[in-house]
């Protein structure tokens, strides 16, 4: 099945913004408050550092899942244009 | 704050490992323009605000290198941490009152002593039973052995009357010295004994009878106000005619003292019967009556 430059273009960006995806869903900054529980440190600072850190485990998780949504847009812009190639190209 | 160093020096790492992390991740794609402006956002907060706080902390000596300011005595300071240490859960705020609370037995000085025995405030034990004087009937004293005590303070109650009267005593053929003074003690567990007696004839020296069988006993902690009172009386005697060293002469003369005072008790006393005297236990430092005033050598009365 052929495509155009256009679909192809949509479809490598979805692969792209997936692979990110899978990056933040890999780093580390998402596991990182594990280190700092009570176990490691106690008082006011640290509750604060725990809950700053937790605070960007979920900014990660939901950027992660933006990209995730931004992909399967671009992907299912994709399908549009390869559904409406066959009929441009018979008229 | 307390901190497991080991384990904080693994939360930099992890920090600085997710930081390095997140600051590799980028895309020019336009539509993540929004998720690489939080990515850098969370760099931020790692890279910049955390990283270096816990760096500055492992980089501290003061839970190291601490000196205590005396030997054997903990660091106040420490002791929040301390307890944290041993029990995460407890909360340890700063006392914002800390001159609240109950007082600590035996702390008062003594002007706040005879203020709140004068303003009502220290409440003294129950006074012995007196007879009134009447022969035959039952009375009552109350003996304090020496127990943990200390002076809380003295002070003179002298009147300037006196002090003149003693001053010309030194001079003159005849001569009146009196002194009284007021010492507060505070007794720690000390024993206190309650006992019968008859007013009847009795020999000073030896104390009148004690009724058996309603003896009691009671350990108390309080403050004990005596007003000690000494007098002496002085007759001087010149040796011979034309005599101009005045010591050169004999004088005679007669001392007498005596004490009263009351206790007042940190709280009410248990008196609880003693079935049998304890033996061979020494002279107690006080004992109260009500009944004429110091009855026996050595006993005083209740009250001033």
């Amino acid at each position: 099945m052929s495509t155009s430059p256009q679909v192809e273009q949509l479809r490598t960006r979805a692969r792209q913004l997936r692979f990110l995806s899978g990056l933040i869903g890999n780093c580390r900054a998402l596991t990182v408050y594990t280190l700092a529980g009570p176990d490691t440190w106690v008082g006011p600072t640290p509750r604060s550092c725990s809950d700053a850190l937790l605070a960007v485990r979920r900014q990660l998780q939901a950027n992660q899942q933006s990209l995730v949504d931004l992909a399967r847009g671009l992907d299912r812009r994709a399908d549009q244009l390869e559904q409406q190639l066959p009929i441009v190209k018979a008229s | 704050m307390a901190y497991d160093h080991r384990r904080v020096d693994a939360l930099r790492l992890g920090l600085a490992a997710a930081a390095e992390e997140l600051r590799g991740i980028r895309t020019h794609d336009p539509a993540a323009i929004d998720v690489m402006r939080m990515l850098a956002s969370a760099h931020r907060t790692l890279a910049e605000e955390w990283l270096p706080r816990v760096q500055s902390i492992l980089d501290s000596t003061a839970m190291t290198l601490c000196v205590r300011s005396a030997v054997g005595v903990a660091d106040v300071d420490q002791r929040p941490a301390f307890i944290e240490i041993r029990d995460p859960g407890w909360v340890t705020p700063a006392d914002q009152h800390p001159i609240l609370g109950p007082q600590v037995p035996g702390s008062l000085t003594f002007d706040e002593v005879a203020a709140q025995i004068r303003t009502g405030v220290l409440i003294p034990m129950a006074a012995p039973v007196d007879a009134n004087g009447r022969a035959g009937a039952h009375y009552t004293s109350l003996s304090f052995e020496s127990g943990g005590q200390k002076i809380v303070g003295e002070q003179d109650l002298t009147s300037n009357l006196l002090k003149v009267i003693d001053f010309f005593s030194d001079g003159l053929p005849v001569g009146w010295r009196e002194h009284q003074t007021l010492t507060i003690y505070y007794l720690s567990n000390a024993r206190v004994i309650s006992r019968a007696h008859v007013l009847n004839a009795y020999d000073r020296d030896d104390g009148p009878e004690t009724v058996p069988g309603q003896t009691k006993a009671a350990f108390v902690s309080g403050y004990m106000a005596v007003v000690n009172e000494a007098s002496t009386a002085e007759v001087s005697f010149a040796i011979g005619p034309d005599i101009q060293d005045p010591t050169q002469g004999f004088a005679i003369s007669q001392s007498l003292s005596s004490y009263s005072g009351r206790f007042y008790p940190d709280s009410p006393p248990d008196f609880q019967p003693v079935v049998v005297e304890r033996p061979n236990v020494g002279a107690p430092t006080w004992t109260f009556t009500r009944s004429n005033g110091s009855l026996v050598e050595g006993w005083g009365t209740w009250g001033s």
